[in-house]
């Protein structure tokens, strides 16, 4: 189990104080929350982004990959070289999924494709190939499904579900994405946790978490 | 199931001179690749060349001492206007579109890429001298080059520093103003202080003094924050 006191503000707004935040490895979590709640704010935390209040930056406990709702990617660069960058830096080879990815996110014909040229949903498949193909066993998720049709959605879930021993915290305003994805559940309205699953015996039935999301949102 | 598999970056990490030569080696694949692709940068690397041939269209101030210190100021200010904005550019264009997040990511530290942005600037300058030879022959001096080398990649390393911590990426203006501001600062520095070597080792070393100690706040929270 991995545990976090975060305390956090900006200049101008105190958003978490004391707030508690836990994990276990290899689970899937979910944030929700209505705009503005923190739930960007808490995955650039918990990557080492942002400083917590004392100054000092969380290190994730393994390698980390915080996938930002939109851009992140090379401007001008396709997907076939942003993975061919990705190779160098990980000594000439690409993990078995990265092949799995491409096939099933059926990103062939655009691979050669400059990524500013790619629809919204094509960019997020590319980042999410990206991603994978990196080896990250932290994976922190920014609204992953935003621009995906609802097939790219669960091929999507299916490839991560796939990656074995890995942590994947994500943030999502889609209730029946979060049932059949999540773990767990979490609740975040302004800065604190007002709901959890877990104290709920982690039962993430989606009539449950539209009660609790009505209720704590 | 699938494992994560064996190797990759974590792997690399008991290899450093190994990892850090395959870091250079991506964030130099990463700048060619974005320079081909950026017009932009090409044409500015184009004018700057030009610099020099400026001396074309004036006398300087009658004398032929005066002409020479017309065409080493050209020169000089061709090689760190051109660097200035071809550092000042792509970095701006790295923090606008996040690339920064995805190098740190890839655990690519920040100095890799000030490095690579080095390197494609010493190709750069090596271009523009090259270009320049039919008109800065009769001044080109191995300490004259080096001078210019110096000052051209300690004032890259200060716009790379000024626009990771402080300015607005959505500024293109800033792209403007940087690289004119300097290169007129040092125009006039050139220009009315006789004793050009001195006064430009001096200048090389408040601009190197300065790079270094902001670099040094590099490794502070604001950086992460403008990821």
């Amino acid at each position: 189990m991995i545990r976090y006191n975060i305390s956090f503000s900006y200049p101008k707004c105190r958003l978490f104080e004391n707030l508690q935040f836990e994990y276990e490895s290899g689970q899937v979590i979910s944030l929700c929350g209505h705009n503005g709640a923190g739930k960007t704010t808490l995955l650039k935390i918990l990557a080492g982004i942002l400083p917590l209040e004392d100054g000092k930056f969380i290190k994730p406990p393994a390698k980390c990959w915080l996938l930002p709702s939109t851009g992140g990617l090379i401007g001008g660069l396709s997907l076939a070289a942003h993975l061919e960058l990705t190779k160098t830096v990980g000594g000439g080879k690409l993990p078995g999924i990265t092949e799995q990815a491409i096939q099933l996110l059926e990103t062939e014909r655009f691979m050669n494709t400059p990524v500013d040229s790619l629809s919204s949903g094509q960019y997020a498949k590319a980042a999410i190939i990206i991603m994978l193909a990196n080896f990250p066993q932290l994976l922190l998720l920014d609204e992953p499904f935003a621009f995906l049709d609802p097939k790219a959605s669960n091929r999507v879930c299916t490839l991560l579900k796939s990656l074995e021993e890995v942590t994947i915290i994500f943030s999502s305003h889609d209730l029946h994405r979060v049932e059949s994805f999540a773990d767990r559940c979490q609740i975040i309205k302004e800065g604190a946790i007002l709901w959890d699953s877990a104290s709920n015996g982690n039962n993430v039935d989606l009539d449950i978490l539209q009660v609790a999301y009505d209720e704590n949102s | 199931m699938m494992k994560i598999p064996e190797g990759g970056p974590s792997a690399m990490k008991t290899e450093k001179p190994k990892r850090y030569w395959a870091l250079y080696r991506a964030c130099m694949q990463k700048e060619i690749y974005t320079f081909i692709h950026s017009k932009k940068s090409a044409l500015i690397v184009f004018c700057s060349v030009l610099m020099p041939y400026l001396t074309l269209l004036t006398d300087g101030f009658g004398a032929t001492e005066d002409m020479e210190y017309v065409l080493l100021a050209f020169l000089h200010i061709g090689a760190f206007a051109g660097v200035i904005q071809y550092i000042g550019d792509s970095t701006i264009t790295d923090r606008v579109r996040k690339t920064f997040l995805m190098f740190h990511n890839m655990g690519i530290p920040f100095f890799m890429i000030l490095l690579a942005k080095l390197t494609f600037s010493l190709a750069y300058l090596a271009f523009y001298f090259l270009g320049s030879l039919p008109i800065t022959y009769s001044v080109l001096t191995l300490e004259v080059i080096m001078m210019s080398v110096l000052l051209a990649l300690a004032f890259g390393m200060l716009t790379f520093s000024i626009v990771m911590l402080v300015f607005d990426p959505n500024s293109l203006l800033l792209t403007m103003y940087l690289p004119l501001l300097a290169s007129f600062g040092l125009f006039m520095v050139y220009f009315n202080i006789p004793g050009l070597l001195g006064k430009g080792i001096l200048v090389l070393l408040i601009t190197a003094i300065c790079s270094f100690c902001i670099h040094l706040v590099l490794k502070s929270k604001r950086l992460r924050y403008n990821l």
